[in-house]
């Protein structure tokens, strides 16, 4: 049913539209009285106004005027009946429907009923798109806060998350989340629009501990709370009002906060509408979205402290390790002194007997003196202090150093030491003290676990990196391979090792835990220090073996080119900065080959020297197909010092004597800059050699 | 045979003094002791002996700096030194051959190497 508003003085015309529109059962009002009809329109109260245009006592074309945007905001339609032949199109304009005279009541009726219609379609549209908007916006609030929620791993900051999202979608009065850090230490957290009363404050906090205890129902509560134990946190808008207690009569909403199957907390909303079903989704949506960030950050919480907890105590581990091996080596000396002075037989005579336990005193102190060693060494190398020095050289020299120290001890045992070298084998880049301990162990070890009349044969080779059977590398995280390497290896003819010990060889201590082997002595320190050291050198470490047929130690050291060797290097330094957060500058300087004197080479003798001063540097010489190039790094350098470094380069390369004008194209250099211009030594190297290709262009 | 040499053992290990003292003076040598940098400093000034074992670690003045004391002044700066150390890294071998140490022996060590080097020295 519709209701109609009628403006018009003639009766006739009333009386007609009257008795026909009533018909369809519509409520129809007239009024000429301008104040009144502009009330009805713009409190919505009628659906539609007829207006007449012969009425005298209003003028009707003044009052459409007035009434035109109301009447469009509150879709109101305003139908004209008017003369046939009127010349008052600005009526017409202002009308949504006309219905010229003699009024035809079919015409009439029709014109209406259609005009009502459309009005109620574009109502309900209405309706239906503003729930439609609300809900988009809730969507848009809710995928934002899930979107935040995700990003971020602190319970506080979680929890304002939320409580902003709430806010923006349902637009509260006041808030109130209880929130359980430990037993105690409880946090009353409440978000309000104003001030709220110290009698609401307490209120609350009453509140917050039925709501908790009504959650858990007959079920027994996680924690006894009370009033004094609850911490209160307020974050006020406005302090110009205050709440009190008449906000507990609003409208509210209540969810627990459950971290996994954890009680964590809960939220109470306070809104003086009353929340719809959309609200009340939301809500709920929200409340459990922030349960699984919480429970994550609750899992990374845990996580972190475990970690660091892990990390003090390797690192506690590596002091005790060093400290107590350098305390034990003083009263050692002295143990050890006095057995020598003892034997040395200056001390008083000694007895052919008291000479053996002497001398068995001694042997173990030595013995201990290694153990003490080995542990140094093991803690050095895993905290990546040990210093290697690195030479490019043939592999084949420590190891024949080691063939023949072990030579007499080999014989003792009867026991054939062959070694079989390559003559032709690649140099690499090899710490020689390094490798000699290496080999020491596997040769010692080798002769230890060989019984008289065996053989012992030692090989070095050339080897693919395809030849590696990679299913025999274990613990190595990440493995990275070159193309060429050289291979050593000792294999003896000795017991054994079990296949079910084979994965456990490399393993600290392992020795120790094995009784069986226990008799043959040593810490089981040697193997994993040897394997340290092979991957300190980017190489691999492995062992075949069949029981008593004999074992077989292989390790294998890649042949680096200068470039890789200084690309591995510039990596291990970028290492050292990631922990102290410093910087790396990368300059790379490239000459054609052609030029007649090698300019590169030059300033490598002289002029980078400068640079060199500047820090503790590093440098490699390497070329190509047509080019030289020199690559620097240089530590601990920032934009500044690159800016520096170049200025200075500029002035040794271009700012020379004549005759180097004529080549001062030949030469190129470019820098680039950890991190800033890539996240390791490959991605610098590309940078710079991009730059320089650019360069090299530009001056084409 | 003139005078017999003098040893300074600076050590604030009193056990380790005593066997190097014994076998040094079995071989011949006069040996005078330290237990603390201080005393050893002192001594060294006061009696010119004409060598020095030295430890790194010690109360009060340590033998690094007694070590660049005395090498860094004219008067006791030929007098050579052995520095004898649980240390044994890379780094504190560097700062030992800064101070103007002449030898550098690590803990435990063999007696005979210290005499071995005593003798090169005092030849």
């Amino acid at each position: 049913m519709s209701k109609i508003l009628l403006v018009t003085d003639s009766e006739t015309h009333k009386e007609l539209i009257i008795k026909t529109l009533a018909k369809s059962s519509n409520t129809i009002i007239s009024s000429t009285d301008e104040n009144a009809v502009l009330s009805y329109v713009e409190k919505s109260q009628v659906d539609m106004v007829i207006v007449d245009d012969e009425s005298t006592s209003i003028d009707v074309l003044i009052l459409c005027k007035k009434l035109h945007s109301t009447a469009i905001k509150n879709n109101i339609a305003i139908a004209a009946i008017i003369k046939p032949d009127t010349e008052n199109t600005e009526l017409l304009k202002l009308a949504n429907v006309y219905i010229t005279k003699p009024i035809n009541s079919k015409v009439l009726v029709s014109c209406i009923n259609g005009s009502l219609k459309l009005k109620k379609a574009i109502d309900t549209l209405s309706t239906n798109n503003s729930e439609l908007a609300k809900s988009l916006y809730q969507l848009d609030v809710l995928y934002n806060t899930s979107t935040q929620l995700a990003g971020s791993l602190d319970k506080q900051k979680l929890i304002n998350i939320m409580i902003d999202g709430l806010e923006k979608s349902l637009s509260f009065s006041l808030s109130y989340v209880l929130v359980f850090n430990d037993e105690h230490n409880i946090d009353l957290i409440i978000n309000s629009l104003y001030d709220i009363s110290p009698r609401l404050e307490h209120s609350l906090k009453l509140r917050a501990i039925l709501s908790y205890r009504a959650l858990f129902d007959k079920k027994r509560i996680p924690y006894e709370l009370n009033v004094k134990d609850i911490k209160v946190i307020k974050n006020i808008k406005h302090l110009f009002e205050e709440y009190d207690l008449n906000i507990l009569k609003f409208d509210n909403l209540f969810a627990p906060i459950n971290i996994g199957e954890k009680f964590f907390g809960l939220i109470e909303v306070f809104r003086e509408n009353d929340y719809t079903q959309e609200d009340t989704t939301c809500f709920q949506t929200l409340a459990k979205q922030v349960s699984l960030p919480l429970e994550n950050a609750s899992l990374y919480e845990e996580i972190k402290n475990t970690n660091t907890k892990l990390e003090r105590l390797e690192r506690l581990k590596s002091e005790f390790i060093s400290i107590v091996s350098h305390e034990l080596r003083t009263p050692l000396t002295a143990i050890k002194n006095s057995l020598e002075i003892c034997l040395s037989g200056k001390a008083g005579e000694v007895s052919s007997i008291t000479d053996k336990f002497l001398n068995m005193a001694k042997r173990n102190v030595t013995r201990l003196s290694g153990i003490i060693n080995d542990l140094l060494d093991l803690s050095k190398v895993e905290a990546g202090k040990m210093d290697f020095k690195f030479e490019k050289t043939n592999i084949n020299k420590p190891v024949e150093f080691i063939k023949n120290t072990f030579e007499n001890v080999a014989k003792e045992k009867n026991i054939d030491l062959i070694l079989k070298k390559e003559e032709n084998l690649s140099q690499t880049y090899i710490d020689s003290q390094r490798i000699e301990q290496v080999m020491s162990n596997l040769v010692s070890n080798a002769i230890k676990f060989t019984n008289e009349n065996g053989t012992i044969e030692i090989k070095t080779e050339n080897i693919k990196s395809s030849e590696i059977n990679k299913s025999l590398l274990i613990g190595v995280e990440n493995p990275v391979f070159y193309d060429n390497y050289v291979k050593v290896s000792v294999k003896d003819s000795g017991i054994g090792i079990a296949e079910e010990d084979i994965k456990k060889v490399f393993d600290q201590f392992q020795q120790i835990e094995n009784p069986l082997n226990r008799k043959n002595g040593g810490t089981g320190l040697g193997l994993p220090i040897a394997k340290q050291l092979i991957e300190s050198h980017k190489g691999f470490i492995w062992v075949e073996s069949e029981v008593n047929r004999g074992t077989t130690f292989s390790f294998v050291i890649p042949v680096l080119t200068e470039q890789e060797k200084f690309l591995s290097d510039m990596d291990k330094e970028i290492l050292k900065s990631k922990t102290c957060e410093n910087s790396l500058l990368l300059v790379l300087i490239a000459e054609n080959k052609n030029t007649e004197t090698s300019f590169i080479k030059n300033i490598k003798e002289e002029k980078i020297s400068i640079i060199r001063k500047t820090s503790n540097t590093k440098e490699a010489y390497y070329e190509d197909d047509s080019k030289n190039y020199l690559a620097i790094m240089i530590p601990e350098a920032d934009k500044f010092a690159q800016s520096f470094i170049e200025k200075k380069i500029d002035s040794i390369l271009y700012n020379e004597s004549e005759e180097q004008k004529d080549c001062k194209y030949d030469i190129l250099y470019s820098t680039a800059l950890y991190p800033e211009n890539g996240k390791n030594a490959q991605d610098l190297m590309k940078t710079a050699q991009n730059t320089l290709k650019e360069k090299a262009e530009a001056v084409l | 045979m003139s005078e017999a040499k003098k040893i300074l053992i600076v050590d604030d290990e009193q056990d380790i003094v005593e066997t190097l003292k014994f076998m040094l003076e079995a071989q011949g040598y006069e040996c005078l002791c330290a237990y603390d940098g201080e005393t050893g400093l002192n001594m060294a000034k006061d009696h010119m002996p004409d060598l020095m074992i030295l430890d790194v670690m010690m109360p009060k003045i340590n033998g690094y700096k007694i070590s660049r004391l005395l090498k860094y002044d004219k008067k006791y700066k030929d007098i050579p030194i052995i520095m004898v150390t649980a240390r044994s890294q890379e780094d504190d071998k560097l700062i030992g051959q800064e101070t103007g140490v002449n030898e550098y022996i690590t803990k435990p060590f063999e007696l005979d190497e210290v005499i071995t080097k005593v003798q090169e020295y005092l030849k």
